[in-house]
């Protein structure tokens, strides 16, 4: 009698565990899932009712409108995915590039005004770009740096050099200097400390912030926007709502060209969840 | 020389070394800095400067010579303007879905990690934060198909089936519900960091604590609001903030989903709107300062009623 109260409050339990998951992963899931049903369904299915829970008959069609090089818009949305790998990836690059030597100097050196200055850093943070877009926008009229990918790269950059440098300093604060100094009097030089000691153990925070920086400027949307307006600069973020004008009774190609761009930051999260999560959790702790 | 001259000569000679050490390590120190500064100089600081001081000044690309000083005209043009109070009301609405779906929704997700053991955890986290990975775009796009008036609506048409309505909705076009997906596609993507912050959070709380209420007799709720809350209060102001600040930001679902539609328009689509649709740029940065202004306000009020409530 006495086991029996238990075994019924953990039944009780597991059945709210049940249903507080469903609840979560179908919040997650469905979207996504609702968008691969629509990417593989005809025009005709797609507009039956009620929608049924699988595609509307299967067809590859609209993979292919975006896929077949035959096709103007497959052609148009290369450029756009090349266009986006070439943002997300010089951005990212770029902070690294800017952040990891002040990152490591904030961690280890001391120098006059250091505090002020990741002040002063850490305070950049809370200007959200719409701050600057205007100005910005000007100067590049005035330069003829409108259509220039570099120049929208150099602002996504600057943007995230401030959070990278944050991530990052935690990172290398958390590692024992001692580490550093044996291999020092072992005969490393400094590069070979930052190369061989330091490298790999902020490896973790390294690839948390890559991917914080790769996910901002493949998904950005505002600034591209702003500071390019033709189709060979065109990224896949700006691509993607002229394909719902374009086909606006054709929403399985939208469908297609949406699941594909999303496909390359959702592969990026997956693989790399382990060093994402403990790298921004250890950045937030501090 | 004698012992104590050579004894004091190395010590001098100690000092400089180590002088000359500490030298080096201050300018690689700033070596190492200076490119970083030089970034958020040029392309943050300046144009935010710059921001500032031409909200005061005429900008109207009508008027292209006319660049005099103005004083608050700027300003209370945008406060004056029925669109920008739109706007304002709009982003407001957008505020408060995304601060208690991010709360509520976090939190059960980071409560429901949280009882999953080993392995189920690493693939139920690995799912949760998949939408953080989707662009905002694409996110409305998704959206847009749950949404969908006609037969692919998966929300009309679930709702159809269980007969809480009659006939499609158009729900995007009706003011308020229109807003409250466009909100809930936006917190799609934002929810899965709040959910890790609340995790880690849970994480860092003792076994002991729960243990003790156990033999105190002490039910669920009574843990979870004694223990759980009070302790996750740290998680609970950064979850909270964040999800504020990101929502007055809120700018690709709402295109994706709405276009400019004044009902919808967020603040920085009404600011994109002066900017680049009128080319009246004295407005767009008397708009983007006062959202700006209200971001940092926002953001240190939540800070500051977290903090007073942990000193009760």
């Amino acid at each position: 009698m006495t086991f029996k109260a238990p075994t019924k409050h953990h039944a009780t339990r597991r059945v709210i565990q049940a249903i507080v998951g469903v609840i979560v992963i179908g919040w997650s899931l469905i979207p996504i899932y609702w968008g691969v049903v629509v990417s593989f369904s005809t025009p005709a299915g797609i507009h039956q009712s009620p929608p049924p829970i699988l595609p509307f008959s299967f067809t590859w069609s609209n993979y292919a409108a975006v896929l077949d090089p035959a096709n103007p818009d497959a052609q148009r949305f290369f450029m756009a995915i090349g266009n986006s790998a070439l943002q997300a990836v010089g951005a990212t690059a770029l902070t690294l590039l800017f952040a990891l030597p002040a990152a490591y100097a904030f961690a280890r050196l001391r120098f006059r005004g250091s505090g002020t200055i990741l002040t002063l850093l850490v305070t950049t943070m809370a200007m959200p770009v719409y701050l600057v877009m205007i100005p910005l926008f000007q100067f590049a009229v005035q330069a003829g740096q409108i259509n220039v990918p570099f120049f929208v790269i150099l602002i996504l950059a600057s943007g995230s050099v401030p959070l990278a440098v944050w991530i990052l300093r935690s990172h290398i604060a958390s590692l024992p200097a001692d580490l550093e100094a044996a291999a020092r009097l072992d005969g490393c030089s400094t590069g070979g400390v930052l190369i061989r000691i330091v490298g790999p153990l902020v490896a973790p925070g390294v690839v948390a912030s890559a991917v914080v920086v790769f996910l901002g400027a493949w998904g950005a949307f505002l600034l591209p926007g702003i500071f390019t307006n033709s189709p060979n600069t065109q990224t896949l973020t700006l691509l993607v709502p002229t394909f719902a004008t374009k086909f606006a009774q054709d929403l399985g190609v939208q469908a297609a060209a949406g699941l594909l761009g999303l496909a390359v930051p959702a592969l990026l999260v997956v693989l790399l969840q382990r060093y994402l999560v403990s790298g921004l959790l250890k950045g937030a702790s501090r | 020389m004698t012992d104590s001259e050579r004894m004091q000569l190395s010590r001098r000679e100690g000092v400089r070394s180590r002088w000359s050490l500490r030298a080096r390590e201050v300018t690689s120190a700033y070596v190492l800095v200076t490119p970083a500064l030089i970034i958020i100089a040029l392309l943050i600081f300046f144009p935010a400067v710059q921001s500032t001081i031409d909200s005061f000044r005429q900008g109207d690309l009508t008027n292209p010579t006319a660049h005099n000083f103005i004083g608050l005209r700027n300003y209370l043009n945008a406060l004056l303007d029925p669109s920008f109070l739109q706007a304002v009301r709009n982003t407001g609405v957008y505020i408060v879905v995304a601060v208690v779906v991010a709360l509520l929704l976090g939190l059960l997700m980071a409560m429901w990690m949280q009882s999953l053991g080993g392995r189920a955890r690493v693939i139920a986290l690995t799912l949760i934060i998949l939408p953080w990975a989707v662009p905002g775009t694409v996110a409305g796009n998704l959206w847009s198909f749950i949404l969908n008036p006609t037969g692919s609506g998966l929300l009309n048409g679930v709702l159809e089936s269980l007969g809480v309505i009659d006939q499609p909705q158009i729900w995007i076009a009706s003011p308020l519900w229109g807003q409250v997906f466009i909100a809930l596609s936006f917190c799609w993507g934002l929810v899965p960091l709040g959910a890790i912050i609340f995790l880690a959070g849970l994480e860092s709380i003792p076994e002991d604590f729960y243990a003790q209420s156990y033999v105190d007799g002490a039910t669920a709720l009574q843990r979870f609001t004694s223990i759980t809350l009070p302790l996750l209060r740290p998680a609970l102001a950064i979850v909270l903030v964040n999800a504020a600040v990101s929502a007055i930001g809120i700018y690709d679902q709402v295109y994706v989903l709405a276009g400019f539609d004044p009902n919808k328009i967020s603040l920085i689509g009404q600011t994109y709107l002066y900017a680049f649709r009128d080319f009246n740029f004295g407005l767009g940065y008397a708009a983007s300062i006062l959202t700006t202004v209200a971001t940092t306000l926002i953001a240190a009020v939540f800070l500051k009623v977290v903090y007073r409530e942990e000193q009760m």
